[in-house]
Parts: C-alpha cells; sequence; structure tokens
C-alpha cells in the first residue's frame, strides 16, 4: 500500500489552495486562513518539538493551546480529509477490515489512518464518551492501537449544572494529564490569552448568526460547514480572524441591503451533517434554486462566553459548559429534546421554509429520531423535510450526482 | 385534446393515452435491454391499437425511473408527482400510496387536494421490490403469478430474518431442505416484503385510505400481507400497472391548456 505523510499532504494541499485563491479569489482567500494555519502547525509539531494531542469534538481546544501543544481534533482531520476522494477508499476501506462497516465514517478514517502507518503517532489523546456510541467504540480502540498516553472524560447525557460541574472537574484533572505530558505547568496567563481569544470568537459566532436570520442573509451557505474548524481552533487568533472576516462581510453587504444572493427564494435549515465531500452543495444549491442554508441546526451560533478569565473556576465551569454544548455533541449526545429546540430556533428564526436532513449513514443516533424531529417540523411550521441517506464522507455511498438528484426531487415535488 | 403518460420502470414501459381524463388506450411493453428500441416498439403497438398516431398528441410526459431515457416526451414528471396525480384522480379519498416495482418502492402522502406532503423512496435495496419477489418464486419452484396464491394456504406464520435478499435465499433454502411448507415459505417472504414496505409507510405517516399501485399490486398474497402489517384495507385500482403513465398524462393536459391560456 503506498504510503501517505496525511500531515504533510493538508499542509501542503492547503497552501494550493491559498496559492489559487490568493492569484484566481483573492477576496475569499481568507476562508482558508485557518486551516492553512491548522495544517502547517500539525505538519511541523514534531519537527518543532512541540507535543501533539489528539482530541475530540467536545474537548476544548483552548485548554491545549493554553498549554502550548498543537492539537489535533480527530473530527476535523477526518471531516477535512473527507475533500481528498481519492484518499477516503484507502483509509475507509482499511477500517471495514478492524471494524463493523456501519460504524461513522468520521471515526472509521481515523483508524483507518492509524492502521495504515500514515500519519505520526500524536504524545497523548484526550477524549469525552461524546457524541455518541461509534465515538465511544472507536477512540478507546484507537488509544489502545497507538499505545499513547490518553485520557477520558465521561460526559453526562444531560446538559445542566450538574452536567457542567462533573465535566469541569474531568477537565482539571485532564489539565494534570496535560502538564505530565508536556513536561511543563500551565501558565495562567496563557489561559486567560486563549480563553479571550475564544470569548472573541464565540461572540463573533453569535453575531455572525444573529446577521444570518436577514432575509436575504448576507453570507454564503458554505461558511457553516467551514465553521466547524472552530472545533479545533478556538482559542486561537487565526480563528477569530477568520470570523472578523466574516463578519464584517456580513455586516458591509447588510448596511448596503444586498444579500448573498440578488435573488434568495429558499432559505433552508440544514438540521444533520454537512456534506463533507463536497461542501460545494451549499454553493450548488444557491446557483440552482436561489437556494440560501440559512443556518445548521447542529453548528456554532451561540456565544457562551467565559467571563472573568482570571478566575480559574470560572475558566473551567465555562470550558465545561463549551464541551457540552459543542456541535452535534449538545443535540447527538443527550435527549432528543435539545435538538427539536435547536431546530425549531433555526426555523423559526432564520425563517426557513424547507429543511434538510442529509443523513450520515453511519450516524444512529440522529436517524433514530429523524421522524420525529420531521414531523414536529411539518406540524409545527408546515416546512417539508428533505431526508436522504448519505455518508458524509464516502462520496462512493451517494455521490454528488445522487445527492443533487435527491435535492431535485424534492423541489419538483414541492415547487 | 388527446395528451399521453409514458412511465418508463425497470421492467415494463406503460403508455396511456388520455382524452378528457379517461384513458382512451394503454400499452404495457417489456423494457428489456435496449431502451430506445422498446418505446420504439411500444409506441408503434400502441399507435396500431388505438388508431392515434404520436402526432395527434397534443403532450406527452414521460415518468418512472428512465424518463430522462424517453423518446418522444417534451418534458419529463417525477413518479411521485405522477404517482399522486393518478392515484388521487381516480379516487380522491386516498391518502397514502405505495407504488412496488421491479427494482424499487415509492410510498407517498398527499392532502385532501392531492399534494404531495411527504413521500420517501427505497432505491438502494432489493428486499422491498418486485425483483426480490421474483427470486424467491424462483427459490421455490413456482411461477411469479402462483406465489401469491401459494402464501395465502399458509397454516403457520414464519420469519425471514435476513433483510437482504442474498441472505434471505440462503435462508429459504435452508428452509427447503428443512421440508418447510411451500405455503408458509410464501407468506414469510411477502411478510418480508410488507414489513419492509411498513417502514416506509410508517416513515411517512400512514393515513387513510392507502392504496397499492404496480406490478406487484396484482400479488393477492402482498395485498393480504400488507394489509396485517398496516392494519387498514388496502385499495388496488383497475388498471394498477397504468396509474403512473395515467398520472403523467393528466399532468400533460393540464399543462397544455395553461400554456394555451
Amino acid at each position: 500500500m503506498e504510503k501517505t505523510n496525511i500531515l504533510e499532504h493538508m499542509a501542503t494541499s492547503m497552501t494550493q489552495i491559498m496559492d489559487h485563491m490568493t492569484k484566481k479569489y483573492p477576496q475569499r482567500s481568507w476562508m482558508y486562513e485557518p486551516q492553512q494555519y491548522y495544517w502547517e502547525s500539525a505538519y511541523q509539531a514534531k519537527s518543532n518539538g512541540i507535543p501533539t494531542i489528539w482530541h475530540n469534538q467536545s474537548v476544548p481546544p483552548e485548554l491545549l493551546y493554553a498549554m502550548g501543544v498543537v492539537p489535533m481534533s480527530m473530527d476535523v482531520l477526518s471531516t477535512s480529509m473527507a475533500s481528498f476522494h481519492e484518499l477516503t477508499p484507502k483509509y475507509l476501506d482499511l477500517a471495514n477490515k478492524y471494524v463493523p462497516e456501519y460504524v461513522c465514517s468520521v471515526n472509521k478514517m481515523i483508524i483507518g489512518l492509524i492502521m495504515s502507518g500514515d500519519i505520526p503517532k500524536p504524545d497523548a489523546m484526550i477524549y469525552t464518551s461524546a457524541p455518541c456510541d461509534s465515538a465511544i467504540i472507536s477512540i478507546p480502540l484507537v488509544a489502545k492501537e497507538l499505545g499513547i498516553p490518553h485520557f477520558s472524560i465521561d460526559a453526562p447525557f444531560q446538559d445542566n449544572e450538574r452536567g457542567y460541574q462533573y465535566i469541569a472537574t474531568q477537565l482539571r484533572e485532564a489539565l494534570v494529564f496535560l502538564e505530565q505530558i508536556a513536561g511543563h505547568k500551565l501558565d495562567w496567563s496563557s489561559m486567560k490569552k486563549v480563553v479571550e481569544q475564544s470569548n472573541a470568537s464565540y461572540e463573533l459566532f453569535d453575531k455572525i448568526a444573529q446577521l444570518r436570520k436577514k432575509a436575504p442573509c448576507p453570507l454564503p451557505g458554505r461558511l457553516l460547514p467551514m465553521n466547524s474548524i472552530a472545533l479545533g481552533m478556538s482559542g486561537s487568533p487565526q480563528l477569530s480572524n477568520y470570523l472578523n472576516m466574516q463578519y464584517e462581510i456580513g455586516l458591509e453587504n447588510i448596511r448596503k441591503n444586498v444579500g448573498w444572493l440578488s435573488d434568495e427564494k429558499k432559505r433552508i435549515a440544514w438540521i444533520q451533517n454537512p456534506i463533507y465531500f463536497d461542501i460545494g452543495i451549499t454553493d450548488w444549491l444557491e446557483r440552482e434554486y436561489g437556494a440560501m442554508v440559512a443556518m445548521d441546526a447542529i453548528g456554532f451560533r451561540k456565544a457562551i462566553p467565559i467571563d472573568n478569565p482570571e478566575n480559574e473556576e470560572n475558566v473551567f465551569a465555562g470550558l465545561a459548559k463549551r464541551s457540552l454544548m459543542a456541535p452535534m455533541t449538545h443535540t447527538g449526545k443527550s435527549p432528543v429534546e435539545y435538538w427539536m429546540e435547536s431546530t425549531t430556533e433555526v426555523i423559526r428564526d432564520y425563517k426557513c421554509n424547507m429543511a434538510i436532513f442529509a443523513g450520515h449513514v453511519g450516524c444512529t443516533h440522529y436517524w433514530a429520531v429523524g421522524k420525529l424531529i420531521k414531523d414536529m417540523i411539518y406540524d409545527k411550521f408546515g416546512v417539508k423535510t428533505l431526508v436522504f441517506d448519505v455518508d458524509a464522507l464516502d462520496p462512493r455511498y451517494a455521490g454528488k450526482d445522487v445527492v443533487k438528484d435527491r435535492i431535485r426531487d424534492f423541489m419538483e415535488v414541492n415547487g | 385534446m388527446i395528451t399521453a403518460g409514458v412511465d418508463i420502470g425497470a421492467k415494463n414501459i406503460k403508455i396511456v393515452l388520455v382524452e378528457d381524463g379517461i384513458i382512451k388506450a394503454r400499452n404495457i411493453t417489456p423494457a428489456g435491454y435496449d431502451l430506445k428500441e422498446s418505446q420504439e416498439k411500444a409506441w408503434a403497438e400502441i399507435e396500431n391499437d388505438s388508431g392515434f398516431k404520436i402526432g395527434d398528441l397534443s403532450k406527452i410526459l414521460a415518468t418512472g425511473t428512465g424518463r430522462k431515457n424517453a423518446i418522444n416526451a417534451s418534458k419529463d414528471l417525477i413518479e411521485v408527482a405522477a404517482m399522486a396525480k393518478g392515484a388521487f384522480t381516480i379516487d380522491a379519498s386516498v391518502r397514502t400510496i405505495i407504488s412496488i416495482g421491479a427494482d424499487h418502492a415509492l410510498a407517498a402522502r398527499i392532502d385532501e387536494e392531492g399534494k404531495v406532503i411527504d413521500f420517501t423512496v427505497n432505491q438502494k435495496c432489493a428486499a422491498g421490490t418486485g425483483v426480490f419477489i421474483e427470486e424467491m418464486a424462483r427459490i421455490l419452484e413456482v411461477s411469479l403469478e402462483d406465489v401469491g396464491p401459494l402464501s395465502l394456504k399458509s397454516t403457520h406464520a414464519l420469519a425471514v430474518n435476513a433483510q437482504c435478499v442474498v441472505f434471505a435465499e440462503t435462508e429459504l433454502v435452508s428452509m427447503l431442505h428443512a421440508k418447510t411448507p411451500k405455503p408458509d415459505m410464501a407468506r414469510a417472504i411477502h411478510d418480508a416484503i410488507s414489513d419492509r414496505i411498513g417502514s416506509m409507510v410508517r416513515w411517512i405517516s400512514l393515513e387513510q385510505n392507502v392504496m397499492l399501485i404496480g406490478g406487484v399490486s396484482r400479488n393477492t398474497g402482498i395485498v393480504d400481507s400488507l394489509k396485517r402489517e398496516l392494519e387498514c384495507d388496502i385499495i388496488v385500482p383497475k388498471n394498477t400497472e397504468f396509474i403512473n403513465a395515467y398520472g403523467a398524462a393528466l399532468v400533460a393536459a393540464t399543462e397544455y391548456q395553461e400554456n394555451k391560456e
């Protein structure tokens, strides 16, 4: 099997993308800056002598940035690799030799990567038992296979004060673990700086979310899946800069009284996984139907400020809340009412007249309650939901042409 | 004004000519390997039988899985829209429509105006389609026409546990070797399909009255099994194979009229 250094591949590819964007679409190159930084840091970590810590989506990267280590979100890694269609079969098919096929491909991608040896071993792992059974099965397997130090955080079912305290306690223990790996104690001034930076990011998420409520929407749909880079970058200035650009552009469009689309005909609530192997599907929807994905129901849109970042207790309580409120963690791990609330808010506040449930095949949690959500949307709002099955990372299951056919059929029937 | 609807299915091509909402002629021809050739044959036959020529037709709409490959049609119409139109026109009390074809199954719920509220399609899995019955009938060594009535003679309910056609075949072969009565096996096959269809219907929420269309609806075993699965009566219309083509022809008539105005 041909060897690939995945981190090198990602870093090189992002550089090429940036070069291309800078030459051809300079006004959009800012969209890719955080990713370029992220992959370059990950690629250079070993040669720079900086420990790399793998984590999953509800581990706050702030903790890792504060410790001066390089965070690598397994979710960001998998979903980013999905754009490289020539690579994904190799790792997914390899993973299928070790775990059942029905395990989520977000996790299988990591398993395949480990088994192939195409990614340097991290120095340690921190993970939570969220958002789903697939993660719970896969991640400990990955940790065991890597033979590296790892720390697990038990996520409670309910997101409430008791749950936040439970996570906060474990985050303190995770910090002790990190200090052992990094070989130094946390300098609280670093944590303060990182938290201030992430406060700025979360505030921007909220502001951007408010802008997107306007009709026509002042920003494109593709930024919603792109914003998921925050799972791995919250606390970094690169993320804040990216979000700030996004906000400024949206605000400017509102001042000029223009939408991203000159003729916005439909507003879509994207209520389940983005299609990571083709985030351009939102561009196609805009061109083909004047249909704007106004908001997603499982993404970042709320400010979760951490007041007074000098205060240790505040910080851990705030990070714990962010952990449980993380995209997909909040709605996928927990009682269905959370997803219902989130979806209700999106349909109502963003004035959506259509919903899309792009049902990721590995996602038993969301599929289990798909009908409840679909029926609720129709009964409450008279809004119809397009439901189809897709593997968000693997176009071999249902490629972009099949996805487009599903959308076309729905549009034809519903006008 | 005479319009036509062409339903190009995986197994058969159905053509219906309609005037003032009444079927004037219909034709069913195997789709075969060469779809163009089969369509030419179907059109030649219906022209011959009905006395109408293609040139006499005001508008032709194509529907079905092969609708993008239709010759002669001016436009194509998504199958669920054709199905809803056809079924609702025949019986305005219908609210849930099920179509089981050779290679896919479709379920739709419509409102009191015949508009589609929700629909779902089983396209990836043969276990809820006509192909599954054909395959199982072959294993039982009975004809497709006989497998339904055979199932009605069952005295003992069995379960085919495999969700997949491939594994179900293995299961049936084991049952055969265990000398399981064929009527019971036939019933188990039909119940497995109904179980799959039932899931589709529950996904879109069942609302009575329920109509079953498509060639598979001629199978009395399926109708019986579905009645038990859905716990309600099932309407099987006359011309059941032609409902989609009929619906397409009706939509063609409406569109033609609207363009004229």
